[in-house]
């Protein structure tokens, strides 16, 4: 008698071994998932007040919709765009509501920081519109370049100004790496909500979407986000008195992503580290932060109360006893607290996730 | 950096395998200081991680980046592309770089924490500059040292320092290190009380939790007789300028490449790649001999600036010199055999325990053997016994070498002396290591010897009494 080949397969991968595969594929997916969830609601020592979930789901949210409808728009008009379009608008939020464990931590940790600078931009006095914050800047500066940068990063932050409602599609102006992340999270969300309600085959779906996707990502350019305009904006700030100069006006204008820009510049790390120093660091690094950006007195309580929205760990009058103490502090001092968070990213990464030395 | 004019985009194209295809001649030069050309992968490592990003993800990246330039780093704006099967870069130049803070070596800060740690007595002061600990263990001083709550430039006269000639030099550095927080070194001062005594303060700033200056530390060292007070055969390597940080990095960076060198003159030398003309195989095997040489100079180099610490000490453990001592006969048999050198080690069954720290005897008995079989002639024979009274446990190795002149029996224990002088071999430093690791476990080092009759080199370590 001779073996088929069902069987010497079968002999070869016995249900046993098939069925050890499987639970490790779960182990793997569940932790992947654990991991996820963990990183969505507890990123190390962050914190998450309530205004900051609300405007991280409503950054979310935002660009999720706008993602998603770039999407369809880029399908065209087919039998698959139609059956999209039948999903219903803003599926992609919904659909992951249902399943957060589909956010990365990048994307969440954007997110979250990005959420950030909108609340404690629109917590400063009078939300200046637009117009006329362009203009003050605009007109101060003899620096046509430097005006051009600085109305442009107005422009990029002016949405943020208002509270956004969580069914609004939000112009997904996210670096590369985090739009990347967003745009196959729709994707993937579309594809899987065409199977389970439209009865798609996935398939069928998976060429068209991916697409679509690859064309959407395509035509992205970082250099449009407001993350990307700030650094511009501190890269061609012609000397440190510019800076200084312009620090102050983000501190008392609350604009956080300015002011992180600038620092990071200064103190030679990432704005994302300036800005995780800024919303999670403790009150010696944060003083540390506008020290050597020479921030006056009342420009670092400006800060701090601006901060206050995404912190919430200590009253208005309580953050101004910390003026003293940053009175005392010395730019040499300040850069030397500063510098172990200057190094490369992962390990300053992995050494926070070891409780080493928290932000 | 020359020819990378500031505002002008610089553009370049990069394979999907990542090869610079095309790039306007700031660009090249970046690629070719990175050791690159044109061609070639991409190896401007910044340049080259933006590339491979967008390239994965097929979107458009624009941010800033610093490229480690030839003379200083440069800061560019990057945009990269993905068009077809590669990328499209375009680079501007965004200010100048003089701007960019460097990493900077504190220097006066390597140098005080160097003075911290070389002899002298130790002094604490408040932030009002007044005494608060004082403490001359371990050094001798002979004058009254300061009382505590005595203020510094009472009890010191600060002198300027005299810069040499076309070297600037902060001429009070202590009053600089007080005025911005910062270590300092080198402050010269006088004794009020007497001021034909010279110091030189160095000093570290202690802080509280919220980063308040609350003092100082230091130490006061006898400013230009070190020399004089050191016992005799015991000088600093290089007077007031040996720096234990100096050579601790002097360590790392000659070891590899020594390394290397040895190990690919060895290659060479055994034809590995293939026949070679005889004389080649040997300039290839003085090579290795010379760089091996190098590699133990810094061996003993590391040794020396690890014995002379003042907080050196060796671990007490209980060792078996017997057997130690068939360890280090076995680790030198090869080369001994190439001379036709017999080793005879303590048979079988001897033993002799005593309290010290095992590698290290180790080490001295590597060293004492080692010099016996380089100094001995050819077809002889180095016997290595072990002996022991009521306190203390000993090694002994004897040679038939030429001998030593009772009246060298203690310039060889010196620096950089040598058995032979002029032999070109060793360091100079090994005997001079192994007497302070012996004396450093409690034990000693000593020669019996007269020319033509061999040399009986003895190490004793107290006894374990177990």
């Amino acid at each position: 008698m001779t073996a088929t080949t069902d069987q010497l397969k079968a002999e070869a991968d016995p249900p046993s071994r098939a069925a050890h595969a499987y639970v490790a594929g779960a182990v793997e997916y569940g932790f992947r998932h654990a991991w996820d969830l963990f990183a969505l609601t507890d990123i190390g020592p962050s914190r998450w007040t309530d205004a900051l979930l609300g405007e991280t789901r409503a950054h979310l949210s935002g660009c999720l919709n706008a993602v998603e409808l770039a999407i369809s728009l880029q399908m065209g008009d087919n039998w698959l765009a139609r059956t999209v379009e039948a999903l219903g608008p803003n599926f992609c939020r919904d659909a992951v509501e249902r399943s957060p464990a589909l956010l990365s931590p990048l994307l969440v940790g954007h997110l979250r920081q990005r959420a950030a600078a909108a609340l404690v931009l629109r917590t400063a006095l009078g939300m200046p519109a637009v117009a006329t914050q362009i203009g003050p800047e605009a007109a101060e500066t003899t620096d046509q370049r430097l005006g051009d940068a600085l109305a442009a990063l107005r422009l990029s932050l002016d949405p943020w100004y208002d509270p956004q409602p969580v069914d609004r599609p939000m112009r997904a102006d996210l670096p590369a790496e985090v739009f990347c992340d967003l745009v196959w999270t729709a994707a993937a969300l579309l594809v899987d909500g065409l199977a389970a309600r439209m009865g798609v085959d996935s398939a069928a779906a998976i060429p068209d979407i991916g697409r679509a996707a690859q064309a959407v990502i395509a035509r992205h350019d970082e250099q449009n986000g407001p993350f990307a305009r700030a650094v511009y904006v501190a890269l061609i700030l012609a000397d440190d008195a510019q800076a200084d100069r312009q620090a102050l006006q983000a501190a008392f204008s609350h604009d956080l992503l300015l002011l992180a820009a600038i620092g990071a510049r200064r103190c030679r790390m990432s704005i994302e580290r300036a800005l995780a120093l800024l919303i999670d660091g403790n009150h010696d690094l944060r003083a540390a932060f506008a020290r050597v950006l020479h921030l006056s007195d009342d420009a670092y309580a400006a800060l701090l109360t601006g901060l206050g929205i995404v912190r919430d760990d200590m009253p208005d009058s309580a953050l101004l006893d910390l003026v003293p103490n940053y009175q005392r502090l010395t730019p040499d001092l300040a850069m030397q607290a500063l510098t172990r968070w200057s190094g490369p990213e992962q390990l300053i990464e992995k050494l926070a996730r070891m409780d080493w030395s928290q932000p | 950096m020359k020819g990378f004019p500031p505002d002008a985009v610089i553009r370049g194209t990069v394979s999907a395998d990542g090869r610079l295809i095309t790039a306007d001649e700031p660009l090249l030069s970046l690629q070719r200081d990175a050791g690159g050309s044109m061609g070639s992968v991409l190896v401007v490592p910044s340049l080259a991680h933006l590339v491979r990003v967008a390239g994965r993800l097929g979107v458009t990246i624009a941010r800033s980046v610093i490229v480690g330039g030839r003379d200083q780093d440069i800061v560019l704006w990057v945009r990269i592309k993905p068009i077809g099967d590669g990328v499209e870069i375009a680079l501007v130049r965004q200010r100048d770089d003089a701007a960019v803070r460097h990493d900077k070596i504190d220097f006066v800060a390597i140098a005080a924490h160097a003075d911290m740690a070389r002899e002298g007595w130790s002094w604490q002061v408040d932030r009002q500059l007044q005494f608060r600990i004082v403490n001359s263990e371990g050094s001798v001083v002979d004058h009254a040292l300061p009382q505590i709550g005595e203020p510094l430039s009472a009890y010191f006269q600060l002198v300027d320092s005299t810069p040499a000639a076309g070297i600037p030099v902060d001429s009070l550095p202590l009053l600089t290190g007080v005025a911005g927080a910062r270590p300092f070194s080198g402050q010269r001062a006088l004794l009020r009380n007497d001021e034909t005594i010279v110091y030189s303060l160095a000093g570290l700033p202690m802080f509280d939790a919220r980063g308040r200056l609350t003092g100082y530390r230091g130490k006061a060292r006898p400013f230009g007789d070190e020399t004089a007070r050191q016992p005799p055969g015991e000088q600093p390597l290089d007077g007031p300028s040996y720096n234990p940080v100096f050579a601790s990095k002097l360590d790392h960076a000659l070891r590899q490449p020594l390394g290397r060198i040895v190990a690919h003159a060895n290659s060479i030398s055994g034809q590995l790649e293939g026949p070679l003309r005889s004389d080649y195989v040997a300039y290839a095997a003085d090579i290795a001999v010379a760089a091996r040489h190098l590699l133990e100079l810094v061996d003993d180099l590391a040794d020396l600036q690890a014995i002379e610490r003042p907080d050196f000490t060796a671990a007490r453990e209980r060792v078996d010199l017997a057997d130690l001592a068939c360890r280090a006969a076995g680790l030198l048999k090869m080369r001994a055999a190439d001379h036709n050198i017999a080793i005879e080690a303590p048979k079988n069954g001897e033993r002799a325990t005593a309290v010290a720290e095992y590698r290290r005897v180790l080490q001295i008995l590597v060293n004492l053997i080692g010099n016996a079989v380089r100094y001995s002639p050819d077809d002889s024979r180095v016997w290595v016994r072990v002996d022991e009274d009521e306190d203390m446990a000993s090694v002994i190795v004897a040679d038939q070498g030429r001998g030593i002149d009772p009246a060298d029996h203690e310039r060889i224990f010196a620096r950089f002396e040598r058995l032979i002088p002029d032999d070109g071999a060793g360091s100079g430093l090994g005997l001079y290591i192994s007497r302070r690791l012996a004396r450093a476990m409690g034990g000693e080092i000593s020669v019996e010897s007269a020319l033509g009759q061999g040399s009986r080199f003895k190490l004793t370590l107290p006894r374990h009494k177990g």
